[in-house]
């Protein structure tokens, strides 16, 4: 029977071994040691980071992955708590949450709530209209030469 | 990380597999300090090692296959790391007298790179098949059958005047 054993922990060949023991490797070269120690020495002080802000470093890290990961989790809990807010209900779906939350948020969806938007809109509109006329007929004002703020109500006439 | 400590555990080990694996001394003498310049930068990745001795010899590995890469090129250098073109028995070992180690020590250089290697690896640094898989990256299995082959090869070699 096949001993699988020692095909994976291996007994060796004791024969060939023994005869490649009797080989001699190359000698190492004298000072090896020391130089190669001193320089690992070197290559150690001139680390970039030391042990302990390697450790920061990677706590680090693990935890802005842990964020951008928990981001999407975070702000899908974010846009329940503002509707939950305005007391509106939030549209399911997995696309089209955040801007059916926000769509509740401003005044409802349906034909209405289009309409008051709408008048809304005009109503700036208007409103900038007239901020726009108001500011051109200061500017006119300030053009003329000699202003009626600095001439006596007789000089005008 | 005790450097001292770790090069009297592997260093001269470390060193002819060095030699082995590039075929020069003062190459190899490069390499070995590149490596124990890891060794002592990797001070968090010790804590994770489970098998010192293995890991040793897998960055020597890695870090002779980076020094060819850069001294041959980039294409020539992984071919002769594919080729084992400079995997030498004959750089890591004096020239024996005797006819007999002679021959096998010729049979060794004969035997193909992946077989050479793990027959260098469990004979010459006492590594055991999962460590020599661990090194080579490969399985335990293929280790094993690896040095048996190459063991075959060169008992065939040397059997003949046995």
């Amino acid at each position: 029977m096949k001993d699988d054993r020692a095909e994976v922990t291996g007994y060796g060949a004791p024969d060939i071994e023994a005869e490649m023991g009797r080989l001699t490797p190359v000698p190492v070269p004298p000072g090896l040691q020391l130089r190669v120690i001193e320089r690992a020495r070197e290559s150690q002080g001139k680390a970039l980071l030391s042990p302990g802000m390697r450790i920061a470093a990677v706590i680090c890290s693990v935890l802005i992955v842990a964020l951008l990961g928990a981001d999407p989790f975070l702000s899908r809990q974010e846009a329940d708590i503002l509707a939950s807010i305005a007391g509106v209900r939030v549209q399911p779906g997995p696309s089209g949450e955040p801007a059916a939350v926000l769509a509740e948020f401003l005044g409802g969806t349906g034909e209405a709530a289009e309409a008051a938007r709408m008048a809304r809109r005009e109503i700036i509109a208007a409103a900038a209209a007239r901020r726009e006329q108001d500011r051109q007929i200061t500017a006119a004002w300030k053009r003329l030469k000699g202003g009626p703020a600095h001439e006596a109500f007789e000089e005008i006439i | 990380m005790n450097v001292a400590k770790l090069y009297e555990g592997h260093g001269e080990q470390l060193y002819r597999y060095l030699v082995f694996r590039l075929g020069s001394a003062e190459d190899a003498e490069d390499v070995l300090q590149e490596c124990f310049s890891r060794f002592a930068r990797y001070d968090l990745r010790w804590r994770l090692v489970l098998d010192p001795k293995a890991f040793v010899f897998r960055v020597a590995r890695n870090e002779a296959n980076r020094f060819l890469r850069q001294k041959r090129g980039r294409r020539e250098g992984e071919e002769m790391i594919l080729a084992g073109a400079v995997n030498g028995f004959m750089a890591a070992f004096v020239a024996p007298e005797e006819p007999s180690s002679a021959l096998l020590l010729r049979a060794a250089e004969g035997l193909p790179p992946e077989q050479k290697e793990a027959v260098f690896l469990k004979v010459c640094d006492g590594l055991t098949f999962k460590e020599i898989a661990s090194v080579c990256g490969v399985s335990a299995n293929t280790a094993a059958s690896r040095y048996r082959y190459g063991i075959e090869k060169l008992r065939e070699a040397v059997g003949g005047r046995s």
